[in-house]
């Protein structure tokens, strides 16, 4: 966290800067901010490799854009309307990318603290790297559905304000989201244990 | 083909009916769902998604906190010395001499450490203090419990403040008992062990050097955070930490069996009557170990242990020189007679009728072993509003805290700051957690509000520029409800002055 205030006060400059480049303040504290956007990106994207880069993407999306927003909502809803556009645009282009490249093997992360059992981190991280190829696989509207409304469990409503849709649009999409990944998970090892 | 069961129902039905919403019939379809293998697969993926999502931001929060620590770490410099090492040698040398003339009349210095408790020894050459203080370790822990903190009726029944608890004792109906590992000096700051009455509890001292005190919990629950290497007993499961590890969990021990619920980090549960292999819990996830010997996990989680490795993991451990034939509708039977709706209930109508013990015991078995985590947490807020009633303000507050970090309600969330919030006298004391609810993601629906209660709490504080700051931001929101708005109008005129 320290890190990206750090990148972004690199990239955006200071308080003086940001006042000479005409650029307005957010209204809340740059920690503040950076916490809370990178909390958004990351119930979006999950804590992925990639989730430092997209909220970087978003900040600066954010600050630059501060001028236009109008105050019509909140400012959270407002930062997590762009976290979830930089979220869907990453997900269609990574699509396009994967077809063509392939970053190889994840790194290695270390070891969160509180788990030293070795097959359960390793269950852990098979699962978890399972749902996120199902997710994958989903079209990026329906990922952004299916993952606020079933995973981050936030009310249908909620879900239609930060997309900008209609709330049937969104039940629409989780609708077809949830028979697909419930499709896919259901045929994974790692998810087809003995039902409850 | 549209994948649906011979009810009609698809995953989209399930993942409604798991919400409790959509026009889906919940009774009709939780009777429907005991008997539907395809609408059981439904849901146990659906569940197992959201527990995988969960986990890895929890790991994900866990990997930040360490971060964190290993910054302050490396923060630290380690001191150089600014003198020349030919003023080394000269102070060395002296340091000698006095040691030398003067060692002899200091015999305990040399004295060998005897017993579990490390002595303290002066040291002759000064070393740098660490940058982040060490938790005392299970080594340093002498054999004995302390209580941290009573109430009245732990008072009148002998277990006060700072007194140590050798014999076993009773913890009084309505009676919250804090107890905790001593160690030299002091108790393990890092570590607690909160029993609630009606309760009995006897330490296990421990016959030989070294090895850890462990409390055995005959009756009542209780909630441990532990840092280092533990062991809690009840009479049918034995729990366990290992050492440099921190774990919390919460248990309910009954006459027939013990329910265990981890909360945090990791657990190890053995069953007391048989020689059973032990299972590991992490966090989020419980058991039910009954008298048999037989370890029942909750159906909410997969087990951690190697058992989970399997495709097909088994709901039930039992371990294999069984005397009597166990089938799991046995098992079944044990199961909670008392649904999470009904005991809801249960606790509304005991707070409606005034009677609050009733509701408190009530709402604390519904928070220790409800299976639904939606009513689980409404449970806990009920107990932290009436321990907050009755005066226990330390214990509403650690209750308070860790729900409003945790629940995904973001209604229950603002609740629990509210109250939270209330708990402290000091209006910057209150402004921090208003703070801290803010600064916590995702959004809240609550977040005008909050701002606005935070900025009542810095105008009380003082901190006029703060409130202003805060009524600054709130004028920019539109639409802003009316309960804010004419919050505002009052703030801005404090201000203003």
């Amino acid at each position: 966290m320290g890190r990206l205030v750090d990148l972004a006060i690199t990239m955006l400059g200071d308080d003086a800067e940001r006042g000479e480049a005409g650029l307005c303040e957010p209204p809340m504290a740059w920690p503040d901010l950076v916490s809370l956007v990178r909390a958004q990106m990351r119930s979006l994207v999950g804590p992925t490799p990639e989730l430092e880069d997209l909220t970087q993407s978003a900040l600066e999306r954010i600050v630059r854009a501060i001028d236009r927003f109008e105050g019509r909502a909140a400012f959270s809803t407002y930062t997590y309307r762009v976290c979830a556009r930089q979220a869907m645009n990453h997900w269609r282009w990574s699509s396009r990318w994967r077809r063509w490249f392939s970053l190889g093997e994840a790194p290695e992360e270390s070891e969160a603290p509180g788990h030293t059992n070795p097959a359960a981190i390793t269950l852990e991280r098979e699962r978890a790297a399972s749902l996120h190829r199902a997710l994958a696989r989903l079209s990026a509207p329906k990922r952004a559905a299916i993952v606020l409304c079933d995973l981050e469990e936030l009310p249908t409503a909620r879900v239609a304000e930060i997309l900008e849709c209609p709330e049937p649009t969104v039940r629409s999409r989780l609708r077809h989201a949830r028979l697909e990944l419930t499709s896919l998970l259901t045929k994974d090892p790692c998810f087809r244990g003995e039902a409850p | 083909m549209k994948p649906t069961c011979d009810r009609g129902f698809d995953a989209n039905d399930v993942a409604e009916a798991l919400r409790e919403e959509g026009n889906v019939d919940i009774p009709d379809f939780s009777q429907h769902l005991e008997t539907c293998l395809m609408c059981q697969q439904n849901a146990h993926a659906i569940r197992s998604a959201r527990d995988t999502w969960r986990s890895a931001a929890l790991m994900d929060d866990a990997r930040a906190r360490n971060a964190s620590e290993r910054r302050l770490v490396r923060a630290w410099r380690t001191p150089r010395p600014a003198f020349g090492w030919r003023s080394a040698l000269v102070g060395a040398a002296i340091a000698s001499v006095i040691m030398l003339r003067f060692g002899p009349r200091w015999p305990e210095v040399h004295a060998p450490t005897t017993g579990p408790v490390a002595s303290v020894t002066p040291s002759a050459t000064v070393t740098a203090p660490p940058a982040v203080a060490p938790a005392p370790t299970a080594s340093a822990r002498a054999p004995a419990f302390l209580v941290v903190r009573d109430c009245a009726a732990c008072s009148r029944a002998g277990m006060a403040a700072n007194s140590t608890l050798d014999a076993p004792a009773e913890v009084p109906r309505g009676a919250s008992l804090m107890l905790s590992w001593a160690v030299p000096g002091e108790s393990e700051p890092a570590s607690s062990l909160e029993v609630t009455g009606p309760a009995r509890i006897a330490p296990r001292i421990p016959r030989e050097a070294g090895e850890n005190p462990g409390l055995q919990v005959d009756r009542g629950s209780a909630e441990v955070h532990t840092y280092g290497e533990s062991e809690i007993l009840s009479p049918h499961a034995t729990m366990h930490t290992l050492p440099k590890i921190s774990s919390a969990w919460h248990f309910e021990v009954t006459p027939t069996r013990t329910n265990i619920v981890v909360d945090s980090g990791w657990l190890s549960v053995s069953a007391v009557e048989r020689k059973a292999p032990s299972i590991h819990l992490l966090a989020g996830q419980s058991a039910e170990v009954h008298a048999g010997g037989e370890i029942v996990l909750s159906p909410r989680s997969a087990p951690s242990s190697s058992e989970s490795a399997h495709p097909s993991p088994p709901k039930t451990v039992t371990p294999p020189p069984a005397p009597s034939p166990s089938a799991s509708t046995a098992s079944a039977a044990t199961v909670e007679e008392d649904t999470d709706v009904s005991l809801w209930q249960s606790v509304q109508t005991a707070l409606h009728s005034g009677d609050r013990a009733v509701a408190e015991t009530k709402a604390r078995s519904l928070m220790l072993s409800g299976r639904s985590a939606n009513y689980r947490e409404k449970a806990t807020f009920v107990v932290g509003e009436l321990e907050l009633s009755r005066g226990d303000v330390a214990a509403a507050q650690g209750r308070l805290t860790s729900l409003a970090s945790t629940t995904r309600d973001p209604a229950l969330a603002a609740d629990a700051t509210f109250l939270l919030a209330r708990s402290y006298k000091d209006p910057l004391e209150r402004a921090r957690v208003w703070g801290r609810f803010l600064a916590s993601g995702p959004s809240s629906p609550y977040r005008e509000q909050a701002m606005l209660e935070r900025g009542r709490a810095l105008a009380d504080a003082g901190d006029i520029d703060g409130a202003r700051q805060i009524v600054v931001a709130l004028k920019q929101v539109n639409p802003l409800p009316a309960i804010v708005a004419r919050g505002l109008v009052a703030l801005e005129a404090r201000t203003a002055r």
